[in-house]
């Protein structure tokens, strides 16, 4: 009983410490420690001692704008450092990444998501959306292009020394699902690859596919964990992920996809998508995705 | 005095307003829940699409899920009874630590649940090498589809069953004793029978969960048709593929599991009181 008044008065101080923040608007990013209301009034300072004084200060919270993208999940890496750059020359912009799946993406936008630039995995997603006038169809851009690769385990427990031991019986491999554009392209690839090695190349590898996964990632982490012999997965997966073995595929059969992006019609924030997509296409933003192992959109 | 006032019977406003109150709160949760499910069965009904339900690989999955969470809740049952009878009955040193364990898995997400299985039970994990010398190989198996659900869903079962038994008044526990009754006599014939509707619902509780358990399942089991594609899987990657196939499907593990619970209601409808 008597400790209650006591907690109703802590929790009143702790909401009107929460309350004042944000009201004290001159000194934002700093101010947050005088809100302990302990704190010596002129040592601010040294409260933070790690946060740079002044650097933050430009971002005008009032006109905060967040740009949303969807983007794969096999561009994290890349899409990541794009966004970043892209928050560095838009200062108030903050963007705001949903990595995922390109047909799960696109079911969202037809049933009413409104981000503000699409990038998708996959031709076919891109052109339903654009159709429906859900992003701007003439301004649709393929803008990279990824192809695929075998990784291994760091001990490469299954021996794999070339494509053809794929097909061995008892080696574990993982491929993504036939409905996502990777696992598409990698029955494609399995498919040309029939021609090279075997006849039965195809049939025998995807009778070894202990699980066709729902994503690219998951493939990755399985095999840096050990958990199969080799996956397929796109070549910028292999380079965020240097700890892995790889078996590089041949030019003639590998497979190609080709990403596209374009901006939302409904965007919210029109002028910073079409600045969005303008970097992607820029130079600097071709560079940052080859570092990341993409290809140009046009070989 | 103020008793019998109390008792009085006629019009008393205050149940009126009690009635609409409870009656209003608790209609918004029963429309929280029911229009959604309303939405997808209306939507997975009237929509114009393409009829998928014969697919052969959806046969597979319904298949798969009916026998795995059959075998998972069994297995929680003739491990879950045990432990909820430990913990009901006795105290011990750690008990407490078990009981905090118990319910921890219902807090994990259950993509963070199929990662520590990997981490516990994969081909690197802490016990993947002595279980490999033995020639088990658990990930991408049917296997580990039960190991998943068992791990998600047996908290339910043990909850129910471990409260199910402490209920049984203690009076009865000692006239049993008096009849000169010994541990496994009081089991059989005093404490199951009396904890039988903690435990049937507790069952009830954990199969539905089972069914449905699709995080841990991708991550530790991976998803093959056949294998390791359960129904909830089916949906996930229908849903990549078209709203249709997972709309439809979801009709399915909905009709499907709405049968088993009736089922599962209708043989436990007449136990005692526990």
């Amino acid at each position: 009983m008597g400790l209650r008044p006591l907690l109703y008065c802590a929790l009143l101080a702790l909401l009107a410490a929460c309350g004042a923040a944000p009201v004290a608007p001159p000194a934002s990013p700093v101010a947050e420690a005088p809100a302990t209301p302990a704190a010596p009034p002129a040592t601010t300072a040294p409260a933070t001692p790690a946060a740079p004084p002044a650097t933050t200060a430009p971002a005008t919270p009032a006109s905060a704008v967040t740009l949303t993208v969807f983007a794969p999940a096999g561009l994290t890496e890349a899409v990541k450092q794009l966004a970043a750059d892209f928050e560095k020359t838009h200062a108030g912009v903050r963007v705001e990444l949903e990595l995922g799946h390109s047909p799960a993406q696109r079911e969202q936008l037809e049933q009413g998501a409104t981000p503000d630039v699409f990038i998708s995995a996959s031709r076919k997603d891109m052109d339903a959306v654009a159709e429906k006038q859900l992003v701007v169809a003439d301004q649709v851009r393929p803008f990279a292009r990824n192809q695929l690769v075998v990784i291994l385990p760091p001990d490469n427990p299954g021996k794999i020394e070339t494509l053809a031991d794929l097909a061995r019986p008892g080696v574990q491999v993982l491929i993504a699902a036939a409905d996502l554009p990777i696992g598409n392209a990698t029955l494609t690839m399995l498919e040309k690859l029939n021609a090279s090695i075997a006849p039965d190349f195809k049939e025998r590898v995807l009778a070894n596919v202990v699980s066709t996964e729902l994503g690219v990632k998951p493939i990755v982490s399985k095999i840096s964990l050990g958990e199969a012999d080799a996956g397929v997965v796109y070549v910028s997966d292999a380079v965020a992920a240097p700890n892995l073995k790889t078996l590089e595929i041949p030019q003639e059969a590998n497979v190609a996809v080709v990403f596209t992006i374009a901006p939302v019609t409904a965007a919210a924030h029109p002028g910073e998508a079409a600045d969005f997509v303008a970097l992607v296409l820029s130079p600097a933003g071709q560079n940052v995705l080859s570092t990341h192992g993409l290809l140009p959109a046009q070989p | 005095m103020n008793r019998t006032a109390y008792r009085r019977p006629g019009p008393d406003p205050t149940r009126t307003r009690w009635v609409w109150a409870f009656a209003g709160a608790g209609g918004l949760l029963v429309g929280l829940l029911g229009i959604p499910l309303g939405a997808l069965i209306w939507t997975a009904l009237t929509g114009a699409m393409e009829v998928y339900l014969r697919d052969p690989s959806l046969h597979r999955a319904v298949r798969l899920s009916l026998v795995t969470s059959s075998i998972s809740a069994g297995v929680i049952m003739l491990v879950g009874t045990p432990l909820a009878y430990t913990l009901a009955r006795w105290s011990f040193r750690g008990k407490a630590w078990i009981e905090l364990l118990i319910d921890l898995p219902l807090v994990l997400p259950p993509l963070i649940a199929g990662i520590a299985l990997l981490l516990a039970f994969g081909c690197n994990g802490i016990l993947g090498r002595p279980l490999d010398a033995l020639g088990i190989r658990l990930p991408f198996t049917t296997a580990a589809v039960i190991v998943a659900q068992v791990f998600v869903a047996a908290p339910l079962y043990v909850r129910a069953a471990r409260i199910g038994f402490a209920a049984v008044e203690p009076e009865l526990r000692e006239a049993a004793a008096v009849e000169g009754a010994d541990e496994t006599q009081l089991f059989r014939y005093v404490m199951l029978p009396l904890a039988r509707r903690a435990i049937w619902s507790g069952l009830i509780l954990a199969w539905a969960r089972a069914f449905g358990e699709f995080g841990a399942t991708i991550i530790f089991a991976g998803n093959r048709e056949g294998r390791t594609q359960t129904i909830p899987l089916a949906i996930f990657v229908g849903f990549e593929t078209n709203l249709g196939i997972a709309l439809q499907l979801s009709l399915v593990l909905l009709a499907i599991a709405s049968l088993v619970l009736i089922l599962l209601r209708w043989i436990g409808r007449d136990t005692p009181v526990g």
